[in-house]
């Protein structure tokens, strides 16, 4: 009984995050196609967006690395 | 037409004028206000302790910056009816929404910790214990999302909001000598010259008028109001005044610590409320009553801000205008975010003061994006139409951006690296 | 306003006393009044919704005027099987009431500020509302001010109408894109000048008007210029008007007049009401007036004269012109030519002018006018007048029920009676 209750809550969880990745990849697929127009001024600012992003990880990462030590 | 009846007139133009105003006003003056959350008060206090009045002209400044930013939410959320976060998902992708969402998730949460930190410490100046404090602000504002109505809500924190303007009074106890404030204050100078301590400090003010949270909070508000375009004009107005209260209220606060606390260290709002009480009893009153009607309203708008966010991008029920059985995940989201915020300023031994740093830094990571994509999504004709930015919109939050994104960049890696500028 | 015309006019209210009314829908109060929506159909605009603003942000309600069953100035009742179905904001360029052109300036037709518009009259007429007025007088500033009372105060003292009321017909077409701050309210005349115009184009205004305007209107005018314009005003519309007036009113403007003039005035009344009226109008006057109208009602037949021309359909016009001086001789009309047949049946009327253009060889049939205007053997001389004024004729013909001709009434006798009872 109690071994059948627990499958039951493992097999709860499981599902609990199979339907939440499910949402995930739903969403991913709904938002797929980026709706704005590809023009010049949004490609450079995306990408300059992805350097600082990489930018601000390095300093943290360095950061983090410096504090560990 | 006779003097009276020109009088009469105008009269009821302007009476029109401010009932209408208050009908639309809301996201602006709120979102505005909620700026000044406890963080804010702590850096404004420190700037006026520090640098006196020489300051004030900065915060001026600020004014139109906040306005811009905030400006452009209201006509992205009136004319597209949707949230910041749904805007970025569904214009750029699934990285940067992700991205987004994420990082105000976690940025929300920790500014969500600093302001129970404000509140818990303004109350403790009362003797009341955090404990009760947090419960306190956790079932008042469950029970201000509960009644099921964005209008009650909105009515609520704009009492909380006009509670903000508390410091305005409170400057005038001191009776400060205006002709002072004026001749340090309004001439741009920097006190001291520009030094690696000056600039410092002119970070933070930036940092706390302009907050990522803020640009997602504003946009999902006027949806959730169903502003129209029509409405535009009108909460463009209420986000200006919005924008005056903010300086205002900071300018007083630098005024008091200026004049009172000229030259003490302030590491927070509620020692310098503290250190108030033991000069003049009513003006640490006011101060630790502003402080923790700061972190209310900051938490109440930042806690909301996230659950809109989220629930838009995963298609829950976000409103307040539903009831807590039809949007139980929007409102599960949001006594989340309360209940783990309130419980980590209780832990004793919590990095409090890490974390309050640790926001910053991470605003900062959030803050470039989301203002870029700002002014991208306002400049898409196909969903704008005829309130998409102008030249001159572009060209000014342009400049605004870029210069946020310098200091805000600098400000955040001196808070990781303090010797880097010493 | 004297408590017949209140009768008359039907319930009225003032705009700025109903806003704010509390709406019920049954026994339950749903909101309170915020506004009313009027189109401009007709004359005057009637009301086509009113909006109701509810409590705790919840959306307003644009509910039809039909659907409202009572209307005071405390609460208003209406009938609608949900809320919710008519939660709606009123439809781009509407008109809103109370948000559109209450406190809007005034402007008259040179673009001068004349006033505000302090409050709008509506009126209630067989269940539709329909804006009646525009106040812009210091009454209606005071009443705004919540000093009604003083403004009751001195409107009693003083017993004058609201001389700055004035109807929505005096009102320019609304202008498109009117906003809550956008848009003045112009006037069609210029308000000073209404006692200035010409009484003949103040007659034309009235006649325009709807009944309770017309009234209302008349009465602003000053006794002088409103006894000058009601002899202007088309037969029909002044029996209307004066029925509507005060008695004492009517009497004071006959004495304004010449005997003549006013004859001719009460001559359009029923004969119990000029009688009246004559009763109140000082006895010489009274008298000549009398005799006047006695004369009008007079046959016209004793006017008639029976020495005329008359000529078969089938002579030619060469035979007619050659005998006409033989025709002509002794008769009293001569400038027409009346075809008749052997029986003295009226057939035709021909101008000597066109006899004298016409060809040799036509018949006189082919070149009659066999449209005649004519008069019958009971027609009053008042009539004939008319029938004189309206057509132009020189002569007209009075034929019986078989269309025999009787004889014929020449204009110069009418006008020698005209002259003789007019002066």
């Amino acid at each position: 009984m109690s071994k059948g209750m627990r499958v039951t809550l493992s097999q709860r969880i499981r599902e609990f995050f199979l339907k939440r990745f499910r949402k995930i990849r739903e969403i991913n697929k709904r938002y797929e196609k980026s709706s704005i127009k590809m023009t010049p001024a949004v490609r450079i600012s995306l990408l300059f967006l992805r350097i600082y992003l990489i930018f601000l990880v390095v300093v943290l990462v360095y950061k983090f690395v410096t504090l560990v030590r | 037409m006779n003097s009276f009846a020109r009088i009469y007139y105008n009269y009821r133009r302007i009476a029109k004028t401010i009932i209408l105003f208050l009908i639309i006003s809301g996201p602006g003056v709120i979102v505005m206000l909620a700026d000044n959350d406890a963080g804010g008060i702590t850096t404004y206090a420190a700037t006026g302790a520090k640098y006196g009045y020489g300051l004030i002209w900065f915060l001026v400044l600020l004014l139109p910056v906040a306005y811009y930013v905030q400006e452009m939410t209201v006509r992205l959320g009136a004319v597209t009816k949707r949230g910041h976060a749904e805007a970025i998902f569904s214009a750029f992708g699934p990285f940067w929404g992700w991205f987004s969402l994420l990082d105000l998730a976690l940025t929300d949460w920790l500014t969500l910790v600093t302001e129970f930190i404000g509140m818990t410490a303004a109350l403790s100046i009362f003797h009341v214990p955090p404990i009760m404090t947090i419960i306190v602000v956790a079932v008042v504002m469950l029970l201000m999302v509960l009644q099921g109505r964005y209008w009650t809500w909105e009515k609520i924190a704009l009492v909380f909001a006009a509670l903000n303007l508390i410091y305005i009074p409170g400057a005038f106890i001191i009776h400060p000598s205006i002709s002072n404030i004026l001749h340090q204050g309004a001439i741009p100078h920097f006190p001291g010259g520009l030094n690696n301590d000056i600039f410092f400090f002119l970070m933070a003010n930036i940092g706390t008028t302009i907050a990522p949270w803020m640009i997602f909070f504003q946009q999902s508000a006027v949806v959730d109001k169903g502003l129209q375009e029509k409405d535009i004009a009108w909460e463009k107005v209420d986000t200006f005044m919005g924008s005056v209260f903010t300086i205002m209220v900071a300018t007083f606060i630098i005024v008091v610590t200026g004049t009172v606390l000229r030259g003490v260290q302030i590491e927070s709002a509620a020692q310098a409320a503290i250190k108030l009480m033991g000069i003049n009893k009513y003006l640490g009153t006011f101060l630790a009553v502003g402080l923790f009607d700061a972190g209310f309203l900051g938490a109440i708008c930042i806690s909301l801000a996230s659950s809109w966010a989220i629930g838009e991008v995963f298609g829950w029920a976000h409103s307040l205008n539903y009831k807590i059985r039809e949007a139980p995940w929007f409102y599960g989201a949001y006594l989340l975010a309360i209940l783990t915020a309130g419980s980590v300023v209780l832990i004793p031994g919590a990095p409090l003061v890490l974390i309050t740093l640790f926001v910053q830094v991470i605003a900062v990571t959030l803050l470039p994006a989301a203002l870029v994509f700002l002014i991208l999504l306002l400049n898409n004709e196909e969903t704008m139409g005829k309130y998409k930015n102008t030249r001159w919109q572009n060209t000014i939050t342009t400049m605004i951006v870029v210069v946020i994104i310098i200091l805000s960049t600098l400000y955040a890696v001196s808070a990781l690296f303090p010797s880097l500028f010493k | 306003m004297t408590a017949i015309q209140k009768r008359k006019a039907g319930q009225t209210y003032f705009l700025t006393e109903i806003l704010g009314a509390k709406v019920y829908l049954g026994e339950k109060k749903i909101g309170k009044l915020k506004d009313i929506v009027i189109e401009e159909t007709g004359k005057i605009p009637i009301v086509m919704y009113i909006i109701v603003s509810r409590p705790f942000g919840d959306p307003a309600l644009l509910i039809p005027w039909d659907k409202v069953r009572s209307l005071s100035n405390k609460e208003i009742i209406v009938d609608i099987e949900s809320v919710n179905q008519y939660e709606g904001e009123p439809a781009e360029g509407a008109i809103l009431l109370a948000d559109h052109i209450l406190d809007k300036k005034v402007l008259d037709t040179e673009g001068r500020e004349v006033d505000v518009v302090y409050d709008v009259k509506l009126i209630m007429r067989y269940g539709k509302m329909y804006v009646s007025k525009v106040d812009f007088s210091w009454h209606g500033l005071l009443r705004r001010m919540g000093l009604r009372r003083l403004s009751d105060f001195i409107y009693n003292m003083t017993e004058k109408s609201y001389e700055e009321t004035i109807s929505w017909s005096y009102i320019e077409p609304l202008p498109t894109g009117l906003g809550s701050f956008k848009g003045n309210v112009k006037l069609k005349v210029l308000k000073e000048k209404l006692a200035d115009m010409p009484p003949v184009d103040v007659a034309d205004i009235l006649e325009e008007l709807d009944h309770d305007q017309r009234v209302a209107i008349f009465n602003q005018l000053e006794t002088e210029h409103a006894s000058d314009t009601l002899e202007e005003i088309d037969p029909h519309v002044q029996r209307a008007l004066i029925s509507s007036l005060d008695k004492g009113k009517v009497a004071q403007l006959l004495n304004e007049m010449t005997v003549g003039q006013a004859a001719d005035v009460l001559s359009v009344l029923p004969k119990d009401q000029a009688d009246d009226i004559l009763e109140l109008i000082n006895k010489d006057d009274a008298k000549k007036i009398q005799a006047i109208l006695e004369r009008q009602e007079e046959n016209i037949l004793n006017y008639v004269t029976e020495d005329i021309i008359k000529l078969p359909p089938d002579m030619t016009a060469d035979q007619a012109q050659e005998d006409f001086p033989h025709y002509a001789r002794a008769k009293d009309v001569v400038m027409y030519l009346y075809v008749v047949d052997s029986r003295d049946k009226l057939l035709g009327v021909i101008d000597l002018k066109e006899l004298l253009k016409a060809d040799d060889k036509a018949l006189l049939e082919d070149i009659m006018n066999d449209n005649v205007v004519s008069l019958n053997p009971n027609s009053t001389l008042k009539e004939a007048y008319e029938t004189f004024v309206r057509y132009s004729f020189r002569a007209i013909p009075i034929v019986d029920d078989n269309d025999k001709i009787l004889g014929v009434i020449p204009y110069r006798d009418v006008v020698n009676i005209k002259h003789r009872f007019w002066e």
